[in-house]
């Protein structure tokens, strides 16, 4: 099918919402409906042929890229109805990109079938697409790209705070170089031989490897960071616009009164002896928690009610009483109702569509697979490949990261009763993590600017340099407890990886690092992000994770009592802090195992579905 | 409870009421001096009193409730005096009568003709094809030795390369078992057994059962499951099974390798043998909850399965007590507490490996504490009538309150009653 000449373009017609949601864009543009691409488009090339589009694709990636996938954009653009003009976008392209190898072969083996007629070229393809399941792939690798554009991707306009996060990254790095010349190591080295094959040996039980770690220490524990944070009251510069975007309207609570409620959460079963890390530190440190002459906004009641509509609806949700019976004819309890639909949207495979499932709850049984799917995070030949790419490249090169990995894992999981058993999957997981710089890649510019280091043993050249570590992320006390939750899904390392790096692309590298994330609504991201750092990080993801997974069957009062408040609409705020700490203790349960971080939760459900919603959850995520 | 520890408290600075009083007149003798009894005891502003005394309720070791029971010792208890034992446990927790009583009510309920002992051909995963009941088939094929020596190398034959593990009838915790996988071995193992350097090898007798060589495993590890089972009668048949049961791991790898036949951390799950590895870890001691098992497997591998599995697991309980009900000598003042060692297999099968009348009530993590100490007071609370004093009378209909974290298995009274009125109040006894 060669590709007429060109007549124009038309900007904005490829809008990936759009695509990816099916709507018919161009005949919506016949009716003269104009569309806001959600983000902003690069300026569109055209290409007058087949020769030209190669050229022009060649200008935008590798050689390789274009001679592969000159013939399928074109096919693209037919199918999208761009059938007089060859808009090369960097939407299109990371499409492109995305479909791998062995989909493209198909679906050019569809286009020479029979089934697709060159007469009714668009309705006969996507029909056969439809029919071996490509049309699926092809929209939700729309979805997921369209999530990873609309992140914000830029560093912290204030730059008070933009000083303090690279202060703050400063330290680390000091602290990581200053640890290596105590112990007299270096930060990057090739392993020697013996050591490889030790560890190849061992790498299904890694908790066999034997290190001396005696003298290694976390680099920073949640603790440190949180002093970074209070110190940052400081840097907030009150003026008139800023308090107008951020300071108090009706209805806020503050930072105090947050903390007090999460301090009441976690005190009111004092016999979960468990749980004493964590609130016992807290409430030593209570008159500390001078957060609140921050004037941040946090979302006022009535807001919330309006972002969780479900919820503030009174629409059942599953963890809040998996038993209460279903309202739908067939099913005998809510849980079940929800399992009979989530098993066809599960089987339907659309994420826009499993996004808005989860809204409401998965049932355990069906997680795994919700998440891999709403998340793009399914396991393909390339991805394991490239799983065992990373193995490899621990193997390789001895970062002194990994040490304190171990140590981590050590401290964390190895110790918990809920998690020991993990001990050797984890370790897999966090050394991959570590050398994956597709993590790097896809969060640039909001995690700071990582090390760069010498690879001790190695020849110098251009290899011989590596971003230390790959990943960016240096791990602190308690970074395995992200992971750990993942492990009651997955069996399989590979699939647990990406589910789990996914997951931490898309929100919990957010927890440790300072930033404000101004969007269209005024930005509570700070705050958050402190409060969620606050109950999530570290020991207390331990903690939180641990008392709240255990109490997750049968919390259904408390859980009750929280929706009632959405419900009711009733102000949290404008009681005193310890009279509100006492009402809501029960409600405090269910706000505390809807953290984030506990991974079983519904809210992280919630919080899987993006975009903004992750903001207002995590003011409950305490 | 928090509520029961608050109104104990109140009674004693505030007004006393009447239960209270009541309460104090119970006065219990133990055998065992464990602290998750006693402050349980004490919680109840119990009593204690020597054996000799008038007690209400004994914590007894089983030799004590034999001995109680024996025609010798011509006790006779009266109607406000409850004991933890029936006196011929020995019928469910040795090995050898277990195997015994389970063979026997399968033949029993074949020769009614009853469906639940239909048998099917199988295939083993080594290819062989035999017989097996479809529905009882839950304990491994198990042989006494020596007494039935020559079924068992019949047995043997069949399928040569399997593995069998040895255990002495009467030990527990793993003491003297063993593997075994060549009959030379076993051959070797009895001629030294007779030589007089081991006189009490040769007095024991064995069970040697096929080994479960196909665990289903965790983070590569084996592990069994300790279930608590709570008997208030047998005839008829009142059980109720624990929900805070837990599974304990091995510290190593499992390993089915030759080499690592004889290396009893990779095949044994017992804490009493785990304990002593260098692996071992006293802050969890490798137990995890059997909540976060059914979390793990429904995550992991489904619903449909792991609702099957754990079905399967209160049908193998509740069939090996019926098994043994016939037999047990069902004495109105015993209630008992039982351990189940259940193995799951990698088809998500659970294997009944032994049952424990004196389940282990040392804590060895603060969790095991937390969970023993509900253990007892829910048993308490089960196994005495509302007003909380020992009185064999009583219809043994525990409410759904006094149930706490006990889930009612069988109750046959009930579902005899049930039965003319299509079994509401059973269903309803059962939701909690």
């Amino acid at each position: 099918m060669a590709v007429e000449s060109l007549e124009g373009c038309f900007p904005g017609t490829i809008c990936p919402r759009n695509l990816g949601f099916g709507v018919d864009v161009l005949g919506a543009r016949k009716r003269g409906v104009e569309y806001n691409p959600p983000f902003r488009l690069h300026p569109i090339v055209k290409f007058p042929s087949v020769k030209d589009a190669s050229a022009g694709v060649r200008g935008i990636s590798s050689p390789n890229f274009a001679g592969r996938f000159v013939p399928i954009i074109l096919l693209l653009a037919r199918l999208f109805d761009v059938n007089r003009c060859v808009l090369i976008t960097p939407f299109l392209a990371a499409v492109l990109f995305r479909i791998s190898r062995l989909s493209w072969d198909r679906l050019r083996k569809l286009v020479s079938s029979p089934n697709v007629k060159k007469e009714d070229f668009k309705q006969t393809l996507q029909q056969a697409m439809k029919e071996k399941g490509l049309d699926t792939k092809l929209r939700n690798t729309v979805f997921h790209w369209v999530r990873t554009q609309n992140k914000q991707n830029k560093l912290d306009p204030l730059t008070s705070l933009m000083k303090a996060s690279a202060q703050w990254e400063k330290r680390i790095h000091k602290s990581l170089n200053s640890m290596c010349s105590d112990l007299e190591t270096s930060l990057a080295k090739i392993r020697s031989q013996s050591e490889q094959e030790e560890l190849t040996e061992k790498w299904n039980e890694l908790s066999t490897y034997n290190l001396d770690l005696s003298k290694y220490r976390p680099v920073y524990a949640p603790k440190d960071f949180l002093e970074v944070l209070l110190t940052l009251s400081g840097y907030v510069p009150y003026t008139r616009e800023f308090a107008r975007r951020f300071s108090t309207t009706i209805g806020v609570m503050s930072i105090r009164e947050i903390m007090f409620m999460f301090v009441g959460s976690t005190l009111i079963e004092p016999d979960e002896s468990e749980l004493d890390v964590l609130p016992k530190a807290l409430l030593k440190d209570e008159p500390k928690w001078e957060f609140a002459h921050l004037p941040l906004q946090v979302k006022t009641l009535d807001q919330l009610r309006a972002v969780f509509l479900e919820w503030s609806s009174g629409e059942p949700l599953l963890g809040v009483n998996a038993n209460m019976p279903s309202s739908v004819p067939g099913f005998t309890t809510l849980e079940a109702e929800r399992i009979g639909l989530g098993e066809r949207v599960s089987a339907l495979g659309y994420a826009p569509v499993i996004q808005e499932y989860l809204k409401k709850g998965s049932p355990q049984c069906l997680r795994a697979k919700l998440w891999s799917q709403v998340l793009g995070a399914d396991i393909t030949t390339q991805q394991l490949s490239y799983f065992n790419q990373l193995k490899k490249s621990v193997l390789d090169v001895d970062l002194m990261i990994d040490k304190l990995i171990f140590k981590d894992v050590q401290l964390t999981a190895s110790n918990d009763d809920q998690y020991f058993v993990f001990e050797d999957l984890l370790y897999q997981v966090m050394l991959c993590f570590s050398r994956d710089y597709e993590v790097m890649q896809q969060l640039k510019g909001s995690i700071g600017n990582p090390l760069t280091v010498t690879i001790k043993g190695k020849q110098t050249s251009a290899e011989s340099v590596t971003v230390f570590p790959p990943s960016g992320i240096i791990p602190f006390h308690g970074f395995t407890m992200y992971a750990t939750p993942f492990c009651y899904l997955y069996d399989d390392p590979a699939q647990l990886y990406y589910t789990f790096r996914a997951f931490y692309i898309r929100y919990w590298h957010r927890l440790h690092y300072i930033s404000t994330h101004p969007q269209d609504q005024s930005s509570v991201q700070m705050v958050n992000e402190s409060i969620q750092w606050a109950s999530s990080t570290g020991s207390t993801v331990a903690a939180v994770g641990r008392y709240t997974r255990v109490r997750l069957p049968g919390d259904t009062a408390a859980a009750r009592s929280f929706h009632t408040k959405l419900q009711e609409g009733k102000h949290i705020s404008s009681e005193h802090p310890t009279e509100c700490r006492r009402r809501l203790s029960g409600s405090l349960h269910y706000i505390s195992y809807t953290s984030i971080t506990i991974g079983f939760n519904e809210n992280i459900e919630y919080l899987a579905q993006g975009g903004h919603y992750r903001l207002n959850v995590s003011v409950y995520s305490i | 409870m928090n509520q029961d520890a608050k109104k104990i408290s109140n009674s004693i600075y505030g007004r006393v009421n009447a239960p209270a009083v009541e309460r104090c007149r119970v006065n219990f003798c133990t055998d065992l001096e464990k602290s998750v009894l006693m402050s349980n005891f004490e919680r109840r502003g119990w009593n204690q009193v020597g054996p000799d005394d008038e007690w209400n309720f004994y914590w007894a070791s089983t030799q004590t409730c034999r001995n109680l029971f024996s025609v010798e010792s011509g006790y006779r208890m009266n109607d406000n005096q409850i004991i933890n034992h029936f006196p011929n446990h020995y019928e469910l927790s040795r090995k050898d009568l277990l195997v015994k009583n389970i063979k026997r009510y399968r033949k029993e309920l074949e020769r009614e003709g009853s469906p639940l002992a239909e048998k099917a051909e199988v295939v083993l995963h080594g290819g062989q094809v035999v017989t097996r009941y479809v529905h009882l088939d839950f304990v491994p094929i198990t042989f006494v030795l020596p007494a039935d020596y020559n079924m068992f190398v019949e047995e043997y034959r069949k399928s040569p390369q399997s593995t069998w593990i040895m255990k002495p009838c009467g030990k527990s915790q793993g003491t003297g078992i063993f593997l075994i996988n060549k009959l030379s071995k076993l051959k070797k193992w009895s001629r030294e057994a007779k030589t007089p350097f081991h006189p009490q090898l040769s007095k024991e007798s064995y069970v040697i059962s096929r080994y479960i060589d196909n665990p289903l495993l965790i983070g590569g590890k084996k592990f069994d499951l300790r279930l608590y089972v709570l008997v208030t009668s047998f005839r008829p048949l009142k059980a109720y099974l624990f929900q805070l049961g837990f599974c304990r791991f091995c510290t190593v790898k499992y390993d089915t390798s030759v080499t690592e036949l004889d290396n009893m951390y990779v095949h044994l799950t017992n804490v009493s043998v785990q304990k002593h590895g260098g692996d071992y870890n006293s802050i969890h001691g490798g137990k995890m909850s059997v909540q976060n098992l059914r979390l793990f497997l429904e995550g992991s591998r489904g619903r449909a399965v792991t609702e099957k599995l754990f079905a399967a697991m209160q049908w193998l309980i509740v069939h090996s007590l019926k098994a043994v009900a016939s037999v047990m000598a069902n004495d109105r003042h015993c209630f008992e507490c039982y351990g189940y060692d259940i193995i799951i297999d990698n088809q998500l099968k659970p294997w009944l490996v032994e049952v424990n009348a004196s389940p282990s009530l040392t804590s060895t993590t603060v969790n095991d504490r937390i969970l023993k100490y509900k253990l007892i007071d829910n048993i308490l609370s089960v196994v005495l009538p509302p007003d909380g004093v020992p009185d064999v009378r009583w219809n043994k209909l525990p409410s759904a309150e006094a149930l706490g974290n006990f889930d009612l298995l069988i109750d046959e009274e009930l579902l005899e009653k049930d039965e003319p009125t299509s079994g509401s109040r059973n269903s309803k006894h059962r939701k909690n």
